[in-house]
Order: structure tokens, then sequence, then C-alpha cells
């Protein structure tokens, strides 16, 4: 399995649109070009990522139907998110059989050293405070990213 | 000679009965039991005189030295002097051989006892202390008037006394000195029974006029029924019923106890010596009182009885309770501040933790659009490298002023890095206001070097001349400790960056008689004058951001640290003349 093998995604979970892009762009930026879909909040993330059924609210759509599931091979996860917080995603990433060892990245503004604690307790892989300064960022991301890319990729490339 | 003598103990005998007779019908007239006695006692000398023993005619011996001893020893020298008048003139009446010696003989007598009369005040503690001193002193008295008598047998005329000496001698320095002794002791216990009397007389005299006559109300009191015995005038003044109302009523009527209670009392006041009771009395056409009552037994002829002292106690009582009602009602208050200033505490622990979700929250989402405002820029900026605008003029949406544009790029990144501080600050600034709190002692010198090597890390080219003094002990929070002095440290580095070589001094010095820790720069300064108490607010600066750059809360977050220990912070500076920072962290510990 390669880093450009159709099966290997990022998530990426995230409600501000424009970090969302800058975390696409620093991704493309350091030469990662692995598939990525964008989840905008926990339910979108879940569902991408373990085929879970939406919760129908109110709204009669199609969506409402079991979507065939995702297993992400690198999550980066805002912990700050509309509704559910990405703390509840992540343990709920780490209860699924699926996920439970996919590299998780918790990328957040967060400056609380509680959320940093609460974070690797529920399973995380690394904890990012998003940098103001771009270029952090970029070496921040090129940094974990590859990282977790690499590590998680690895055991599959051994002949079993 | 021993019939005459039983003879005249007999009459002796006989005085005294009849002596102790007339002594208490005139009972209180001293001068006329004087003269009377005086009249008696002669009497019954010369009544001895009649009965003597007769040597032979004109000489003759009797008692009647003994009647004036007693006369003179007991009367005093009035008494003895009427006795031994008549008895004296009775003799020289009789005349004979043995006039001048039987006068003598009277005459000694009287003298010698009443010199013996004054003289014994002297020895009274002597004889109360030693009751056989009485004996020896009395039988000595007697033995030295006897003796004077058988002196005086030498007056006898013709020398007859070597016929009479040889007959008395026995009689009177033997028999006589112990008879005299024995009417003696008979005399003074008489003595002491009338003193006495005269004692509980004069003691129930003065019970009385002070049961009569003092303002305190009393009651004697049967301890065992309660009957009202008796009652002084101030009882009755007290009661407002008289003594004979009050003699016909019991305790129990008066006191607003139970009859029970006041028997257990009463019975308590009688075992206990004396006792202090509170009770409330009734009387006669006034709302019960409080009083305070004083009981305790009393012997009055033989009876046990109770004597019950009642003071007044109503305004004291009032007092009392208009005293606790005082502190009733300031404890009340005291517990509704406490209570309204732990609902202020409460909601001030609240409106810290609502204030720090603000600032926090406010900074998180101030720090969202920041973050797209500089990662855009610099993407921007990076395609505008990868491909130059105006290079080959075929991309002619973008102004042909390369350098003009990265300047302005350069311009919105610097201002999101500055807007990144102001927001960072801001929370730093936020959070040691809020933050837990955990002193212990910590090596400020240690730390301030390591402050400075952090801080100089970058600034190679610059020359710094930095003096710690070793051994800066305080007690404070270690993280908050830290933060105000890397605050003030980089403010010296910050301000000296002007200098060729920057000087920094850490230290301790007495300031008003506490010690306190400085850091001294070289730098700018500024007018402290000038900047007033604007100086550690937040947002505050005090030179061109192009001069030193700043978010103007290091200040404010330095003073923060100092008074959440209860220390502070002064300044002292000039510009020109470089700043000198004074901080202690309070009397912690």
């Amino acid at each position: 399995m390669e880093l450009n093998d159709p099966h290997v995604t990022i998530l990426i979970v995230e409600d501000n649109p424009d970090d969302a892009e800058l975390a696409v762009i620093a991704l493309k930026q350091k030469g990662i070009k692995t598939p990525y879909r964008i989840a905008r909040n926990a339910d979108e993330a879940l569902e991408i990522a373990l085929g879970r059924r939406l919760p129908v609210s109110g709204r009669p759509t199609a969506r409402s139907a079991t979507a065939p599931a995702t297993t992400p091979t690198l999550v980066l996860l805002d912990l700050k998110l509309p509704g559910k917080s990405g703390l509840e995603v992540l343990k709920e990433l780490r209860a699924a059989p699926s996920t439970r060892y996919v590299p998780i990245v918790v990328l957040t503004t967060s400056v609380l050293e509680e959320d940093m604690i609460q974070s690797y307790e529920h399973g995380a892989n690394s904890f990012i405070r998003k940098p103001v300064d771009f270029s952090t960022f970029l070496h921040e991301i090129e940094l974990v990213c590859h990282y977790w890319l690499d590590t998680n990729l690895q055991p599959k490339k051994s002949p079993v | 000679m021993v019939g005459a003598l039983f003879q005249n103990v007999t009459i002796l005998i006989f005085i005294y009965v009849l002596y102790h007779f007339i002594f208490r019908l005139l009972k209180g007239k001293p001068w006329a039991i004087s003269i009377i006695s005086g009249i008696f006692l002669g009497g019954t000398a010369i009544l001895a005189m009649l009965t003597p023993f007769q040597v032979e005619e004109g000489v003759f011996y009797d008692a009647r030295s003994i009647v004036i001893g007693i006369a003179g020893f007991f009367g005093g020298p009035l008494t003895g002097t009427i006795a031994a008048a008549l008895a004296l003139a009775f003799r020289i009446s009789l005349g004979g051989a043995g006039v001048v010696p039987g006068s003598l003989s009277i005459i000694f007598s009287m003298l010698l006892s009443t010199i013996a009369a004054k003289l014994r005040p002297r020895y009274q503690p002597l004889v109360e202390k030693h009751k056989f001193f009485t004996i020896i002193g009395t039988w000595f008295l007697g033995f030295l008037i006897h003796v004077c008598v058988v002196l005086s047998q030498f007056l006898l005329p013709e020398g007859r006394w070597r016929e009479a000496i040889p007959l008395m001698l026995f009689p009177f320095l033997v028999i006589f000195p112990i008879v005299f002794s024995l009417i003696c002791l008979l005399f003074l216990d008489n003595e002491r029974l009338a003193q006495a009397g005269k004692d509980l007389a004069e003691s129930e005299a003065r019970y009385r006029s002070l049961f009569q006559n003092h303002h305190t109300v009393m009651l004697i009191l049967d301890p065992v029924t309660g009957v009202i015995l008796d009652a002084n005038p101030a009882a009755e003044a007290f009661y407002g019923w008289d003594r004979a109302t009050l003699s016909t009523m019991h305790i129990q009527e008066i006191n607003t106890l139970a009859p029970e209670e006041v028997e257990a009392e009463m019975a308590r006041a009688r075992l206990r010596n004396k006792s202090i009771f509170y009770f409330r009395h009734r009387r006669a056409n006034a709302e019960p009182i409080d009083v305070e009552v004083y009981s305790g037994p009393i012997s009055i002829h033989g009876r046990e009885l109770l004597l019950s002292i009642i003071h007044d106690n109503s305004q004291r009582v009032r007092a009392e309770k208009e005293l606790k009602a005082l502190t009733e009602t300031l404890e009340q208050q005291v517990k509704k501040r406490t209570e309204e200033l732990e609902a202020k505490t409460q909601r001030l622990t609240e409106l810290n933790r609502e204030h720090e979700s603000f600032v926090y929250s406010v900074s998180h989402d101030l720090r969202a659009p920041l973050r797209a405002i500089a990662g855009f820029s610099t993407i921007l900026g990076d395609m505008l490298r990868e491909s130059p605008p105006n290079a080959t003029g075929q991309q002619g949406s973008v102004p042909n002023r390369g350098s003009e544009v990265y300047h302005l790029l350069e311009r919105i990144q610097a201002n999101a890095e500055r807007m990144q501080k102001l927001i960072n600050d801001m929370l730093m600034l936020s959070r040691v206001g809020t933050r837990a709190m955990n002193p212990q002692p910590i090596d400020l010198s240690l730390m301030a070097q390591e402050i400075i090597g952090e801080e100089t890390e970058d600034k190679k080219e610059r020359h710094f001349d930095c003096a710690v003094q070793e051994n800066l002990h305080a007690y404070a929070d270690p993280d908050l400790a830290r933060i105000l002095l890397a605050n003030l440290i980089s403010n010296a580095i910050k301000f000296t960056q002007k200098q060729d070589i920057a000087r920094i001094e850490i230290g301790s010095e007495l300031r008003e008689g506490k010690e306190v820790f400085y850091i001294r720069d070289n730098g700018a300064g500024f007018d402290v004058e000038a900047a007033g108490d604007r100086l550690f607010a937040p947002f505050q600066r005090f030179h061109d951001s192009d001069e030193f750059e700043g978010t103007g809360i290091g200040l404010s977050i330095v003073r923060r640290v100092a008074m959440r220990h209860g220390g502070s912070v002064t300044v002292e500076s000039a510009p020109g003349k470089g700043t000198s920072f004074y901080f202690d962290f309070g009397e912690a510990e």
C-alpha cells in the first residue's frame, strides 16, 4: 500500500472552512497527495469513518440511509466542533474496532492544558496547537502527518 | 482554831453568793456596784473579825485579809478602799494589843490587791494562754498579802509576836493563800460568765440593730417549713406587707417557684453554709420581681434558722436580657453579613470563571480569522514568488509592483503576528489573575539566570552585562513568579537594545524596612510622573511601537502576579537614565 493508494485517505474534521483549506494546502505543499475528506462536524466525521447512520433530524434526506464507511488512514481532528465535540468523536473512533488503531492527530486552537491531557487520555496520537504563523503550521503538519502515515502504512507493507 | 477558820471559810462562800446576787441586781451601774460591794465586803470583813481565832484579848486572827484582798483585786480601788476603811474602823474600835498589826494587815491587803488589780491586764494574755498561771498568780498574791500580815505581827507590843507568829504561821502562809486563790478562781469564773453574757447581749443587740436598721431586705425563715419568722423594715418596704402580715406568711407564697422547689432550695441553703439564688419574688402590689438571694443558716436562741438577704436584681436581669437580645441581633447580623459575603464570593468566583471562559473563547475565536489572514497571505506570497507578477507581462491582473506587493503582504503578516501576541498576552493576564496558586520557597536567582539565558539566546549580536545577586529566595507560586520575572527581564532586554552594553542588575535591598527585589537596567527609561497610574494598566505604552515593540500588557501581568501574592510593584525611572523595578511577594510565610 502506497501513499497514493486510493484506499489511503486522510479525514480532516474541521468546522472552519478556512482552517480546512489551510490544512489541505499545507498537506499539498508538503507533498502529501493522499486523498482527503473533510467532515464539517462530528456526525459527518463518524459517518465517513464508520458508515454510521446519521440521526434523522427532521430533514427528509437520503443521507439517513447507511453510507459505506471509508476507514481513514489518518485523522486530523479539531476539538472545537459545533454540537458534539471533537473529544466525543475521538472516543467513538477509539471504541469502534475498525478505527481503534487509526492515528488521530488533534489539531486545535485550545491553549488549555486540560484539552491536551484529555485528548491523550482518550487515545489521540498527537496534539498540535494550530499556530497563527503558516510556516510553523506547515512544518508541524509535515512532521506529524509523515510520521503517522508512514507508521500506519508500514505494517501493511510487510508480506503477510 | 480550825473551827474558827471553818467559820471564816463559810463566811467567804456566803459572801461569794451574796456578792453575785448584788452584782446581778445592779447590772449596768458600775459606781453603785463599786460602792455597794465595798460596803458589803467591809461588812463581811467585820463579820470575819467577829468570829476570830483569839490568841488573847485584843490579839485575834481571822479571814479579813482575804476579804479585803478580794475587794481590792476584783472591786478595784474604790471597793477596796471602802471595804478597807470599814474594816479598819471596826478593828480600831475593838482596840487591844493587836490593833496596830491588825490595822496594818488590812492596809497591806488593800494596797497589794489593788496594785495586783492594776497589773492584771498586763498578764491577761499569759493567763489566757496558761490556765495554770491564774492559780499561781492568785496564790502568790494571797501569799504576799499574808507574808505582810505575818510580818506586821512584829509590831505587837512587848515581843508578843514570839507566841503569836508560830501559831499563825501555818494557817496564814499555807491555808490562807490557797483559800484566797480558790476564792479568786471562783470570782474569776463568775467574771468570765458575766463577760460572756455581756458579749452575748452585745452581739444580740448588734445583730438586732443590724437586722432592723439595715437598708438591705432581710428575712428570717424556718428552714424546714418556710415560715417567715422575722422581717426587717427594709423587707416591709420592699414587699409592701407589714411585719405582722409577713410573719403570717410562708416564703413559698412569695417565691414564684413551686413550693416543693422552694423547699429543695432551702434544703440546699441549709446544707451549704451560704448560697446565692436567683428567684422571682411576689410583692403586695406589683409584678413579680427578679431577686438575688443570699441564704445561709443562722443560729438564734439555739434554733437553726435561715437568714435570707434579698437584693433587687430586676435591673441586672433586664440589662442581661437586653445584652442577650443585643448579642443575638449582632450574631444574626454577623450571620447575615457572612452569608451575603459568601454569596458575593461565590458570585465573584462565578464571574471570574465566566470572565476566564469569555477571554478564552474570545482569544480562540479571534485566533481563527487571524490564522486565516496569516496563512492565506503567506500562501499568496508563495504563489507570487512561484510566478512573479508581471514577470512576463502575461498576468496583467496583478499590479506590476512586485516588491510593494511583498511588502504589503509582510505588513499583513506582521500585524497578524502582533495581534497574536496581544491575544496571548491578554489570555496570560486573565489567567494570571484567576489560576490557582501554589506558593512555595523558590530560588529567584536561579530562575532569573535561566530566564536571562533564554531571552538572550537569540540576541547574540548584543552585548549584555547581567549581574544576578546570589541566594535570592522568595515564597511564591513558581509559575507566576517566573511569569513576573520573565516579563521584567524581557522588558529590561527590550529597553536596553539601544545601549552598546546592556546592563541588567537583579538583587534585593531594604526599602522602607521591607526586603524587596529589584531589577535595574541602563535602558531608555521613561517619565514616571507622566506615566502615572497608567503604567501598570493594560494596553498602555510609553514608547513608539516603531522604537520598542510590545503589547503593553506585560506590566499589568507583573503587577497582577505581585498583587495576587499580597505584594506590590513600584518603579523608578527617567528618560535616558534607565529603569528600576522593585517588587515583592507580600508577607507570605
